[in-house]
C-alpha cells in the first residue's frame, strides 16, 4: 500500500508506460488479483455502474480476512463516502496534507470503476479544457469540429465510460474553472455545442462520479462557491489516531519503499518509534506527559514520516553501513520541520532542548545529544 | 439472563442503565415470571420510603443521596427516566403484586466509594479493550453505535443470549471486581434472603449487566440472612431523597458518565420504535439546525434520509440507528471541514463543530422531571421555605427587587437570610446591588428574587449540607475554606459572608486569617484582603458585639505586616500591586483610629517608612506615588501645588510618570488632583516626543482611570482651555473626546503607524 502526496497527470503518464519500469503503478494494478477475487466472490447487490458492491468496496480498502487495510482510517468514513458516490453527489475529501486523502480518493476510484486514472490536478494554472475536452487544432483546422478531431478530458471520458473521476487539489483551481463542474454535477450532462448531433451533448452514464480532494492549508486559497459546496459531500480526513497503528504504517511503508531503492535491511524498530513519536508530539502540540507544546507551521504527516524513515534508511545504508541512528532523525527533521518557516527551526530546537531533554531511554538521550545538528549547514 | 428457562427460582437480569431494549425486557420478564419479590439495584437505605417513587412523578427524577459530616460531603445519584429498566422494574412488579425492593449498598457504606452516578458504568481497561475489539468486528464505530446494533435493534427472543454474550465478553464470568466486590456480594446476598423469604415462589433481580453473574455466584454461596448495611458513621448525616432531574443531565454529552446518550431519542424509541424514532430525530435535528442560522434545505433533507438509509442498508440494520443518522447528517450537512474526529460517544470531549454539537444536543431532549405534591422532602426544604415566608420573602413567579437598609434592625434578621440563601447557592436569588469598597455607614443592599424552575431540586440537594438553613450555610462555608485554606482570598471573602449572613464565626477562621496576613508575601493578595477587612470593619455594630473586636485584631495585624512588607518592595510591577495596600493602609489609619484599639502605636513608624520610600530613589515609582498619596491624604505633608510639582520633576520620564500618578492619584486624588499640579504634569508630557508619548500612554491611562468620568471631562477641559481655546468649545470638545467611538489604544495603534510612515518616507527623501 502507499500513501498519498497529490501527483495526479503524472500518475496517468506513469500507467501508461511499462509494468516492469513504473516507479509507482496505479492501485488497480497493484491490486489486481485482489480486485478480481472481490468481484468473483462479490454477490451483494451493486449500485447501477459500480464494479462492486458497496460491501465489496469496504472489503477492498478497510480489509477484510483476505486482503489487507491499505488505509487507516475509520470505517464510518469510509461507509459515508461510499454512500455519497452511490447517491450521486460527488465526494470531497479534505484533510491537512499528507492524511491519504489521494490515496484514499485513488482506492476508491480502482475499486469502484476498475480504474484510478481518470484524475484531474488542480493548480492555478488548469483551464477549463483540460477538465471537459480540448481540440486537435490541426484537425480542428483541416476538418472543422469533428469528433475525430476532439481530444476528450478526464471528465468527458468518465462521463462517456461511466467512470469515477479524480479531481486532486480542486481548492487550488480558479474558482471559474471549479464552477465549470456545476452543470455536470447537477444535471449530468456536458454539452459540446462545437458539435451537431448526439455528440453536442454527452450524457453521463450510470457509474460516473466525482472524488475530488483539497487541502485545509489552502483554506481561503480559493473557496467553493456555496453552489458548488452543495453538491458535494463532505469527508474530513485526519491523520492517524492511533499511535500503534501509525507506528506500524510507517514502518511497513519504508520497509517497502526502502526494498525498492535497494536497500535490503529493514529499518531499526527504535529508530522508528523515536521518529512516529516526534512526528505526533509536534503535529498534536502535546508531549507525552499532556505538557503543551508550540504549535510547528510546517505538516508533520504520516506521508512525511515514511519519507523521512526512508532518507534516513538510504544515508545510513549506502553511507555507513548500519540501519539509522537518532542523530540522523535530527537533520532530517531540520529539512522537514523548517521547509515552510524558519521560526519552526527554533520550536524545533526549542522541543529538543526542553522536552526531549527530559526524557529517558538511550535513543531519546542519543537523540538530545545531537540537537546541535538542527543548525542549518 | 437465567431462571425461567432453566426453571431456577432466581432470575437475574443484567442491563445496560437506560436503554429502551432493556426496560422491555425487564417488563416481559417480570409479567411472564411473576415473580414474588422483584430486587433493583439502587440504594436499600430508601426501601422504607419506595412509597415516594410510586407517586406520580413527571419523569425523569433521581433518588439523590447525601452523607456529609463537619469537613466533607459527599452526594450520590440514582437516576430514573420512563424507559430505565430500573425503572420499569418498579412499575411492573408493583403491576404483578410483587414486593419490590432496592438491594445495593446505601450511598453512605465506604465500600460504595465516591461515585456521584450509582449507574456508572464499571468499564476496567480490560473491557474497554474488548468492547473496541468487538465493535471493530462488527464495524461499528464506537460503543453506543455497537449498543445500538447489537440490542435495540435486536429481535425480541434473540435479545437475551445477545445480552448475555455481550457482558459475558466485557467480564469473563468467574472474575472478580475488586472495586465491584462489595456491592455484587452485598447484591447476591439479597438475593439468596429473597430466595428464602419467597418460599420457592420466583424472584427476579434486575442490575447492570457487568454484575450480574458475580451476583449469582454470590448469592449461592450465600447463607440467606436479610443483610444489613453497616450503619454510617458517628457524626455523619446522612439521606435518601427523590429530585427532580432532566434529560440535559442524563445525556452524558453534559458530564454525565453512564448509561445511554441522547435521552430524548431513546425515549421515542421506547415508545414507538426505531422508525419513528429516526423520523422524530430528523425532524427535531432540522429545526435545531434552522433555528442555529444553518440552511437546511428539502433538498437536504431528501439526500440525508436517502444517505441515511444506504448506510442502515449497508451495515445491515434492521432499521435507520443513531449512528446512521448522525453519519449521514455529518455527511450531508456539514460543508465544511472539522477539526477534529467527530464523536458521539462520552469517552471523547464534546464535539467542537457548531452543528454537530447543535444535533447532539437536540437528541438529548428538553424533558424537566417534577415530584408529585406530598413527596417526602428534607428537613431544609420546609425550614427555608418557611423562614422565607415568615419574612416575607418567598420567590413568586414575578422577579422583585428587595431593598436592605442594615440600618433597620428589621432588615438585618432579612438580610441574614438572603445572604444565607445566597452562601448556599440556591438558584433564583442574588444579591444585585450592595458595598464593593469602603463606605462610611452601614451598608445597603438590594436582592432580586423570582421563582427559578431549578429551585425545587436545588433545594433538596442542598440539604446534603444541614438540615437548616444556617446549618447549611455554616457547612457551605466550611466547605469552602477546607477547598482552599491557604488562600487569603477566599479566607476574606468567608469571612465576609459570615458576617453578612450573620452566621457563626469559627474560631479557627479568625486564626488562620491572622496567620495568612502575618506571613503574606504576595502584596496585591494582601492589599485586597486588606480592603476588604478595613472596610467590614467600618461597618462596625452591623455585625454585632464580637465581630467588631476579632475585626479590629485583623486590622491591627495588617497595619503590621503592611509596615514590613512595604518597606521591602523593589519590582515596579510589586509596586503597582501595592497601591491596594496602601490604599487599605489609608482607610485603617485615617478613619478607624478611635475604632481599632492598638492602631495608634503604629502609625509613627508607619509614617515614617512611607516617608523613606518615597525619597528611595530605587522604590518603584508607583509606591513613590502611593506613598506621597498616603502622607498628603492622612495630613502628614502639605497638599500645596508647589510640592506635588517639585515631585512631579522627579518621575517625569516616559517609564516613570503614569505608575507614579496611579500611585498618587488612587491614594489622595481629591486632594491633590488640583488644576495647578495637573497643570505639570501636563508641562512634563508636552516636552515628550510621540514615541515617548506613546511608550508612556498606557501607565497615564491608568492612573487617570481613578478618576470618575465627570472628573476626567473637566480636567479634559481644563488642558483645552489652557491650550487657548474658548470655554464654550473647551467644554463642547471634552465632551467630545469623553465619548469618542474609537478605542483610545487604537488611536495609539494608529500614531505608531502614522509616525513610522513617516519616518520611512523621510529616509527615503519623499517628504
Amino acid at each position: 500500500m502507499h500513501l498519498g502526496g497529490g501527483s495526479g497527470m503524472a500518475k496517468v503518464e506513469r500507467a501508461r508506460t511499462d509494468g516492469e519500469t513504473r516507479q509507482r503503478p496505479p492501485a488497480e494494478v497493484v491490486h489486481a488479483a485482489e480486485l478480481t477475487r472481490l468481484r468473483a466472490e462479490d454477490t451483494a447487490p451493486r449500485p447501477p455502474g459500480w464494479q462492486l458492491s458497496l460491501q465489496g468496496v469496504k472489503r477492498f480498502i478497510c480489509g477484510d480476512g483476505a486482503g489487507e487495510p491499505k488505509v487507516v482510517c475509520s470505517p464510518a468514513l469510509v461507509e459515508r463516502a461510499m454512500v455519497t458516490l452511490a447517491t450521486s453527489r460527488a465526494l470531497l475529501l479534505i484533510g491537512e496534507p499528507g492524511t491519504a486523502k489521494s490515496l484514499l480518493s485513488e482506492l476508491l476510484a480502482a475499486a469502484i470503476s476498475g480504474g484510478s486514472t481518470l484524475t484531474i490536478q488542480g493548480g492555478a494554472s488548469l483551464t477549463e479544457d483540460q477538465i471537459r475536452y480540448g481540440w486537435n487544432y490541426a484537425l480542428l483546422v483541416a476538418e472543422g469540429p469533428s469528433e475525430r478531431a476532439l481530444v476528450p478530458g478526464a471528465l468527458h471520458t468518465g462521463m462517456r465510460a461511466g467512470r469515477i473521476v479524480r479531481f486532486e487539489e480542486i481548492t487550488r483551481c480558479p474558482l471559474e474553472v471549479q464552477d465549470s463542474l456545476l452543470s455536470v454535477l447537477s444535471d449530468r450532462v456536458l454539452a459540446v455545442p462545437e458539435l451537431t448531433g448526439d455528440a453536442g451533448m454527452v450524457y453521463a452514464r450510470e457509474g460516473f462520479n466525482l472524488i475530488a480532494t483539497a487541502n485545509t492549508r489552502d483554506r481561503g486559497v480559493n473557496e467553493m462557491s456555496a453552489a458548488l459546496k452543495r453538491r458535494f459531500g463532505f469527508e474530513t480526513v485526519f491523520p492517524i489516531a492511533d499511535a500503534a497503528a501509525e507506528l506500524a504504517l510507517v514502518r511497513r511503508e519504508a520497509t517497502a519503499l526502502l526494498v525498492r531503492s535497494g536497500v535490503p535491511r529493514a529499518p531499526d524498530p527504535e529508530i522508528l518509534e523515536l521518529l512516529v513519536t516526534c512526528f505526533r508530539e509536534l503535529r498534536e502540540a502535546v508531549d507525552h506527559e499532556g505538557t503543551g507544546l508550540e504549535r510547528l507551521s510546517s505538516v508533520m504527516s504520516t506521508a512525511e514520516a515514511v519519507s523521512v524513515a526512508h532518507a534516513i534508511g538510504v544515508k545510513a545504508h549506502f553511507l555507513r553501513g548500519d540501519a539509522g541512528r537518532p542523530e540522523d532523525i535530527v537533520a532530517c527533521l531540520a529539512g522537514t520541520a523548517a521547509k515552510d518557516d524558519a521560526e519552526d527551526l527554533a520550536r524545533l530546537r526549542r522541543y529538543l532542548e526542553q522536552r526531549v531533554g527530559r526524557r529517558d531511554g538511550a535513543a531519546w538521550r542519543a537523540l538530545y545529544a545531537a540537537r546541535h545538528l538542527l543548525t542549518p549547514q | 439472563m437465567n431462571g425461567p428457562e432453566t426453571g431456577e427460582p432466581l432470575t437475574v437480569v443484567g442491563v445496560r442503565h437506560h436503554s429502551p431494549a432493556c426496560a422491555r425486557l425487564v417488563r416481559r420478564t417480570i409479567e411472564t415470571v411473576r415473580p414474588a419479590l422483584v430486587l433493583i439495584e439502587g440504594p436499600s437505605d430508601f426501601n422504607t420510603h419506595l412509597a415516594d417513587l410510586a407517586l406520580d412523578h413527571a419523569l425523569p427524577v433521581a433518588i439523590f443521596s447525601f452523607r456529609a459530616t463537619e469537613h466533607a460531603s459527599h452526594a450520590s445519584y440514582t437516576p430514573f427516566c420512563a424507559f430505565s429498566p430500573e425503572w420499569q422494574a418498579l412499575v411492573s412488579g408493583r403491576a404483578v403484586g410483587a414486593e419490590t425492593l432496592f438491594c445495593d449498598l446505601p450511598a453512605w457504606d465506604p465500600a460504595f466509594g465516591q461515585r456521584r452516578n450509582r449507574y456508572a458504568d464499571p468499564h476496567g481497561p480490560r473491557a474497554e479493550a474488548a468492547e473496541r475489539a468487538l465493535a471493530s468486528a462488527l464495524g461499528a464505530e464506537d460503543q453506543d453505535a455497537l449498543w445500538d446494533m447489537l440490542a435495540e435493534a435486536a429481535p425480541e427472543h434473540e435479545l437475551p443470549d445477545r445480552l448475555a454474550r455481550y457482558f459475558a465478553l466485557l467480564r469473563p464470568p468467574g472474575t472478580d471486581d475488586p472495586a465491584e466486590e462489595a456491592r455484587e456480594r452485598f447484591m447476591g446476598a439479597h438475593a439468596a434472603w429473597a430466595l428464602r423469604a419467597a418460599g420457592g415462589k420466583p424472584v427476579v433481580l434486575v442490575c447492570g449487566g457487568w454484575h450480574a453473574e458475580a451476583i449469582r455466584r454470590y448469592a449461592a454461596r450465600a447463607d440467606g440472612a436479610r443483610p444489613e448495611p453497616a450503619p454510617p458513621d458517628q457524626g455523619e448525616r446522612t439521606g435518601s431523597y427523590v429530585v427532580p432531574y432532566s434529560y440535559a443531565r442524563l445525556d452524558r454529552f453534559s458530564g454525565y458518565s453512564a448509561g445511554m446518550p441522547s435521552p430524548g431519542y431513546y425515549e421515542h424509541v421506547a415508545a414507538e420504535g426505531l422508525d419513528p424514532a429516526a423520523d422524530w430525530a430528523a425532524g427535531t435535528i432540522a429545526t435545531a439546525l434552522r433555528e442555529a442560522g444553518q440552511v437546511v434545505s428539502t433538498a437536504d433533507r431528501i439526500a440525508w434520509a436517502a444517505h441515511a438509509g444506504a448506510l442502515a442498508r449497508l451495515r445491515a440494520h434492521p432499521a435507520i440507528l443513531r449512528a446512521d443518522l448522525i453519519d449521514a447528517a455529518l455527511a450531508t450537512l456539514v460543508k465544511d471541514a472539522l477539526d477534529a474526529p467527530p464523536a458521539w460517544t462520552a469517552s471523547a470531549a464534546a464535539p467542537r463543530h457548531a452543528a454537530l454539537a447543535a444535533m447532539l444536543r437536540a437528541l438529548a431532549g428538553h424533558r424537566e422531571g417534577r415530584l408529585a405534591p406530598g413527596t417526602r422532602q428534607p428537613p431544609l426544604v420546609a425550614d427555608v421555605e418557611e423562614r422565607l415566608r415568615a419574612a416575607n420573602l418567598e420567590p413568586g413567579p414575578l422577579r422583585r427587587r428587595v431593598p436592605i437598609d442594615w440600618a433597620e434592625p428589621a432588615d438585618r434578621a432579612r438580610a441574614h437570610l438572603l445572604h444565607q440563601t445566597v452562601v448556599l447557592g440556591l438558584p433564583g436569588i442574588g444579591r444585585e446591588e450592595g458595598p464593593d469598597l469602603a463606605e462610611p455607614g452601614l451598608p445597603r443592599e438590594s436582592f432580586a428574587i423570582a421563582r427559578h424552575p431549578d429551585w425545587p431540586g436545588a433545594l433538596i440537594e442542598a440539604s446534603l449540607w444541614g438540615g437548616t438553613l444556617a446549618m447549611a450555610a455554616t457547612a457551605r462555608l466550611a466547605a469552602r475554606i477546607e477547598a482552599d485554606p491557604d488562600s487569603l482570598h477566599v479566607l476574606a471573602l468567608a469571612l465576609s459572608d459570615a458576617l453578612f449572613a450573620g452566621l457563626p464565626i469559627e474560631g479557627d477562621l479568625l486564626g488562620r486569617l491572622s496567620r495568612g496576613i502575618a506571613t503574606a508575601h504576595a502584596v496585591a493578595d494582601l492589599g485586597g484582603t486588606g480592603r476588604r477587612l478595613v472596610r467590614l470593619h467600618r461597618f462596625g455594630a452591623a455585625f454585632g458585639e464580637t465581630a467588631a473586636p476579632a475585626l479590629a485584631q485583623l486590622c491591627v495585624a495588617l497595619g503590621e505586616r503592611a509596615l514590613s512588607l512595604i518597606e521591602t518592595i523593589v519590582d515596579a510591577r510589586e509596586g503597582l500591586g501595592a497601591i491596594e495596600l496602601v490604599l487599605a493602609c489609608r482607610d485603617l489609619f485615617r478613619d478607624c483610629r478611635d475604632t481599632v484599639p492598638g492602631l495608634a502605636p503604629l502609625r509613627p513608624p508607619f509614617v515614617a517608612m512611607l516617608g523613606r520610600r518615597l525619597a528611595d530613589p530605587d522604590a518603584p515609582p508607583a509606591l513613590a506615588g502611593a506613598a506621597l498619596g498616603f502622607l498628603v491624604a492622612c495630613g502628614e505633608i502639605g497638599a500645596g501645588p508647589d510640592e506635588a510639582a517639585r515631585r512631579l520633576r522627579r518621575f517625569g520620564l516616559p517609564d516613570t510618570l503614569g505608575d507614579f500618578l496611579a500611585g498618587l492619584f488612587a491614594l489622595a486624588r481629591e486632594e491633590v488632583a488640583q488644576d495647578a499640579t495637573l497643570a505639570a504634569v501636563e508641562a512634563l508630557v508636552s516636552a515628550w516626543d510621540d514615541a515617548d508619548f506613546l511608550r508612556a500612554l498606557p501607565a497615564l491611562r491608568m492612573a487617570f482611570a481613578w478618576f470618575p468620568p465627570r472628573e476626567r471631562e473637566r480636567i479634559a477641559a481644563a488642558i483645552l482651555r489652557r491650550g487657548g481655546i474658548g470655554p464654550a468649545q473647551a467644554e463642547a470638545e471634552a465632551l467630545a473626546w469623553m465619548r469618542q467611538g474609537a478605542m483610545p489604544i487604537d488611536q495609539a495603534t494608529a500614531l505608531a503607524q502614522e509616525a513610522r510612515v513617516a519616518d520611512r518616507l523621510a529616509r527615503y527623501g519623499l517628504t
